[in-house]
């Protein structure tokens, strides 16, 4: 069965880049363009892996981070989270991990085919 | 009756004998003693030694004594029944004899008397009436003191007072010259007081309305002047601070703050920042002030910054918010084209995928570009923290070494890399942010190599530091250059004309990074020849 992965990014053209490059693979992708919705997403689709945008509307990454690893659910608590943003600080990547993220990955410094070997990576795990 | 009359004839005749005997006796001893008179009178009249004259009352001269004879050169016999007039003007002569004859003395009264020799000689003058022994006048004596040595004493004597009060009055002119003078200076002097005192409270005006805050410590590091901006920085009202040291100024947490900073001994500070509280951030600056090279103090000055630094703080923000922006839409471009390359949307020929990749290059070129501009304004704002963990500098040195492998090949240059013989061991640094000047540097070597070029890098560990040292035989940087090296935007004139490559903040990252190891960072360069750059960094 398809692995379901969950792209949480509000840039459209990211967003297709991305899942162009993931669904080629064979992963089922869906969807979501700001916080709140993929936060909704991820209860009600429960993906195998959710790649998540920092800098969204309605409700940020970190925040969208820190419910999926909080919550009761250890059916969604245990969903693994790849941060795919822009912020490249320090102090970013660290919340990001401290938070819960199993990668931080900065999107200017990565292909989609390198981002893919990551989601592989976690995947295995 | 008759014998009787001869007796009485007899005794008669016979007194009358005696008294014609004694009579005759009697006249004898007179005329004796009359004689003896005259001749006293005549030695008295000649010894005295006073010029003595006896005139009768018409004024014709009767007598003179020797002394008279002496003093004039005359002879009586020359100058006998002669009149006065003749000796001395008609006005004195006649004053004298009427005076005389009117029974007035003439007492010291200064005339002039002519000599045998013809001269007229300057006589004191005395006179006085004879009577005879009924009391009528009878003619005049007359004293004449020779007065000539007198008069010349005197004269001399009015020459000398005259001289000396000439000289006298010479030195009184000279002494109220001396005196304007006096004054004049004592006004030049007042003026000049004036002056001083003038600029004295043009600079104590300067100072208290100086828009930075000034605070001034005497040898013994005593506050001897603060300005009412420091007043305000610090909050505090006034002069009761004056005389303290920093030290005892610290019971003010402000001034501990400021203590903190520059030391009890105050250190020579350039514009160091110090965040007195919220809102309110200084550029302190101290310096030791000199006069003829002996130091009297030492200088304090703190300039607000707060507003550059808000100002500053918001041009940051605003970069970084850019910078991150520009992220969104170039991470977009780099995986299209990225998947463009690696032919997922469908075969490529060679030209295009040469178009394609130039457009990759340029991406990434732009990316990393964002990312200095990013790291510059992180560091500006102060927030470029330091993770300092146990880093193998040898291992990341090769790391970065093999990463540029394909531009070495390109460029077919011989890259040596010297290890340290010593047993390698970790150094407590930011593992990151030390490749990242690492790679600069090597990164430039290479870039600004010529073909078959040689890069040598070195890495030696001393006790208390290591040193990197990265030589190549490059382009060199222009000499008029080498000061602004690790100024942001500095690009050689040399490198812009060969390669378009470079961002020009990549040694402003690494100096920041290196000092913020407490390391130094310089090199040696020579334009055509090569350009040698060093790091070191301490050992703890």
């Amino acid at each position: 069965m398809a692995k379901k992965v969950l792209i949480i990014e509000d840039d459209k053209f990211l967003r297709k880049v991305l899942v162009r490059k993931i669904s080629a693979e064979g992963y089922q992708i869906v969807e979501a363009t700001d916080g709140e919705k993929g936060l909704k997403s991820v209860e009600e689709e429960k993906p195998d892996l959710v790649l998540l945008d920092l800098v969204l509307p309605e409700m940020n990454g970190f925040e969208v981070l820190a419910k999926i690893k909080k919550n009761p659910n250890h059916m969604i608590s245990k969903i693994p989270v790849i941060v795919l943003s822009n912020l490249g600080e320090e102090k970013d990547i660290k919340k990001g991990l401290e938070l819960g993220a199993d990668d931080y990955l900065i999107k200017a410094y990565f292909t989609p085919g390198e981002i893919l070997k990551k989601i592989e990576n976690v995947l295995k795990k | 009756m008759d014998l009787r009359t001869d007796k009485e004839n007899i005794e008669q005749n016979t007194r009358q004998s005696i008294e014609q005997a004694k009579k005759e006796k009697k006249e004898n001893s007179l005329f004796e003693h009359l004689e003896n008179l005259a001749e006293y009178t005549k030695n008295l009249w000649h010894f005295l030694p006073l010029a003595l004259c006896y005139l009768d009352s018409n004024g014709f001269i009767l007598e003179v004594n020797q002394t008279f004879e002496k003093t004039f050169s005359w002879k009586l016999s020359e100058i006998f029944n002669k009149p006065l007039n003749f000796f001395m003007s008609e006005k004195e002569a006649l004053k004298v004899i009427t005076q005389a004859l009117q029974e007035k003395e003439i007492i010291n009264e200064e005339m002039n008397f002519l000599t045998k020799k013809g001269e007229k000689v300057p006589v004191s003058v005395y006179s006085r009436a004879r009577k005879n022994n009924k009391g009528n006048v009878v003619g005049l004596f007359l004293a004449l003191t020779d007065i000539r040595e007198t008069k010349k004493f005197q004269d001399k004597l009015k020459q000398k007072i005259k001289e000396k009060t000439k000289e006298l009055e010479e030195k009184v002119i000279e002494l109220e010259k001396t005196k304007v003078v006096l004054l004049n200076i004592l006004e030049d002097v007042e003026e000049a007081r004036k002056k001083v005192e003038e600029e004295k409270n043009k600079t104590q005006a300067i100072i208290t309305n100086l828009t930075d805050g000034l605070m001034f410590f005497d040898q013994e590091k005593k506050l001897s002047l603060i300005n009412r901006q420091a007043e305000e920085f610090f909050e505090i009202k006034n002069q009761q601070l004056i005389g303290q040291t920093l030290l005892e100024l610290s019971k003010n947490f402000k001034f501990k703050l400021l203590r903190e900073l520059i030391g009890e001994e105050i250190d020579n500070v350039f514009r160091k920042e110090l965040k007195i509280k919220e809102n309110l951030i200084l550029e302190v600056t101290a310096i030791p002030l000199t006069t003829k090279k002996e130091k009297t103090g030492n200088l304090v000055i703190l300039h607000d910054v707060t507003r550059e630094k808000l100002i500053e703080k918001m041009k940051t923000e605003f970069v970084a918010l850019s910078a991150h922006q520009l992220r969104t839409p170039l991470s977009t471009i780099k995986w299209i084209l990225r998947m463009l390359l690696d032919e997922e949307l469908g075969k490529i020929n060679d030209q295009q995928k040469e178009f394609l990749n130039d457009g990759y290059q340029s991406n990434e070129r732009m990316i990393s570009l964002i990312n200095d501009l990013l790291n510059v304004t992180r560091i500006e704002e102060g927030r470029y923290v330091y993770n300092l963990t146990p880093t193998d500098i040898i291992g990341t040195i090769q790391s970065v070494i093999n990463s540029h492998q394909e531009e070495i090949k390109g460029k077919k240059l011989k890259v040596i890399f010297n290890k340290p013989k010593s047993k390698t061991f970790k150094v407590r640094v930011d593992a990151e942010k030390i490749r990242m000047v690492i790679d600069n540097i090597i990164d430039n070597a290479i870039k600004y190599s010529l073909l078959n070029g040689e890069i040598l890098i070195s890495l030696k560990y001393y006790k208390d530091k290591l040193k990197f040292s990265v030589k190549d035989n490059g382009i060199g940087i222009p000499q008029f250059q080498k000061e602004r090296v690790f100024t942001k935007f500095f690009r050689g004139i040399n490198a812009v004309k060969r390669e378009t490559d470079g961002t020009g903040l990549g040694l402003f990252i690494a100096k920041n990074i290196i000092e913020a190891h407490k390391g130094s960072i310089w090199f040696e360069s020579e334009e055509g020849k090569g350009t040698t750059f060093y790091f070191t960094l301490p050992l703890k």
